[in-house]
């Protein structure tokens, strides 16, 4: 019988399953560890985090912990994997739509996008990207022009770690769940759900095993500004929100970082998307606008 | 018959000086590797059991390992490169027909 505890942070959904109820409290504090320390490191949110000195600062050589390097190489590890399609370099793109706090507090207001810098027209065509930033050891230098998010890549790695951390302070499998990013230790199957938004109760049944699962979706994450919709997923080529043919994209991989880039990148290639998950070997399944259904790279259903 | 000429003699003997000193490498390698791995039986079975889970209050975060403080500063090196690969499973996700019978268990959607 697997025990599963549930909660709320990062404006998201937390849970942690594990097989016997008795290690639920400690695996509960592990994620809950594991979420501290990233988020002081990482959140694009907080003024007091590693992050928001870096990105308040442009062009100097920040030494930053072990921790946020990681985060940051884990980053640059998904554009390159990607070709820029996951692109760590889009914070200004995100405040200039308006993005520019937790998303539970910006759903409850519609606002004036803040700045320039939104959209392809707005932006300088000589803007630095991803390749420009630097990263030796633990010495971080992004370019002038450049603000670091790494909302994607960084929730990945934490469902990571903190599925990691709970294997290790229980001996046994766990399943971590951060905001709908899963990582799975331990070799046992588990039944989840697959959503598209956080929201709906509805869903898919799914056995998943060991590794990552991400779902990466246009309906998620949604504010508005002048009267318009907008999501968080931006095309890095035109600094817009994606309006390509998928509207929600499951990835499995070996880790959930691995899984969340891809499903990111899925999304924002578009068309090209299938082709691209196939090839890598990547299951997937993949919502068109209208709600059909692709399933790819060996995701399988079973028959009715 | 082959003709040596004294250039032939010194090249011969340079040829049986490097192979001995070859051989002679390789059993060095072997007795080396022998004791290695004698040390490390030794190390195996003189180590303790496998430590108990820690409790709650001594979880600290795992933190990557540190890469070396100095390093390039010009550009990102390739050994700066971490380890993402965009890699599968060893085994795929499957959708079920059925749900699960509890409401509870933890999902997978857009966040």
């Amino acid at each position: 019988m697997t025990a599963v505890t549930t909660w709320t942070d990062w404006s998201c959904t937390v849970s942690v399953a594990v097989p016997d109820e008795p290690d639920l409290a400690v695996a509960r504090r592990a994620v809950a560890s594991e979420m501290a320390v990233m988020d002081a490191a990482a959140s694009r949110f907080r003024a007091d985090s590693e992050l928001a000195a870096v990105n308040a600062a442009p062009g100097r050589a920040h030494r930053i912990s072990p921790l946020l390097a990681g985060a940051v190489r884990t980053a640059l590890d998904a554009a390159r994997l990607t070709d820029g399609m996951v692109d760590p370099t889009l914070g200004g793109d995100l405040v200039g739509l308006g993005y520019d706090r937790d998303i539970h507090d910006l759903g409850r207001t519609s606002r004036r996008p803040v700045g320039a810098g939104h959209g392809r027209d707005n932006r300088p065509s000589t803007r630095a990207t991803w390749r420009d930033v630097r990263l030796a050891g633990c010495r971080l230098t992004v370019p002038e022009g450049v603000s670091l998010d790494l909302g994607a890549t960084a929730k990945a790695l934490t469902a990571d770690r903190a599925a990691g951390a709970v294997g290790r302070v229980t001996g046994g499998p766990a399943l971590v769940s951060v905001g709908g990013d899963l990582a799975a230790v331990g070799g046992i199957g588990w039944d989840v759900l697959l959503a598209e938004t956080p929201e709906e109760v509805t869903g898919e049944s799914l056995r998943t095993y060991d590794g990552g699962l991400a779902t990466s979706s246009t309906l998620a994450r949604r504010w508005t500004v002048d009267g318009t919709e907008r999501h968080h997923l931006v095309d890095p080529r035109t600094g817009r929100p994606v309006d390509g043919p998928w509207r929600t994209v499951s990835v499995a991989a070996r880790t959930c970082v691995a899984a969340n880039t891809a499903s990111t990148a899925a999304v924002v290639l578009g068309a090209e998307a299938a082709a691209w998950l196939d090839t890598r070997g990547l299951p997937a399944r993949l919502v068109a606008r209208d709600g059909s259904v692709l399933r790819v790279g060996g995701w399988t259903r079973e028959a009715a | 018959m082959q003709q040596w000429t004294p250039d032939d003699r010194v090249r011969a003997a340079r040829r049986r000086d490097r192979a001995s000193r070859a051989v002679a490498a390789v059993g060095v390698a072997a007795t080396t590797g022998t004791v290695a791995a004698t040390l490390g039986l030794a190390a195996v079975l003189a180590a303790p059991p496998e430590a108990a889970p820690a409790p709650v209050t001594s979880v600290s975060p795992t933190v990557p390992a540190a890469p070396p403080a100095d390093g390039p500063t010009a550009a990102t090196a390739p050994e700066e490169q971490g380890s993402l690969a965009l890699q599968g499973p060893d085994k795929a996700p499957r959708e079920r027909t059925t749900r699960p019978k509890r409401a509870d268990v933890p999902r997978t959607s857009g966040s």
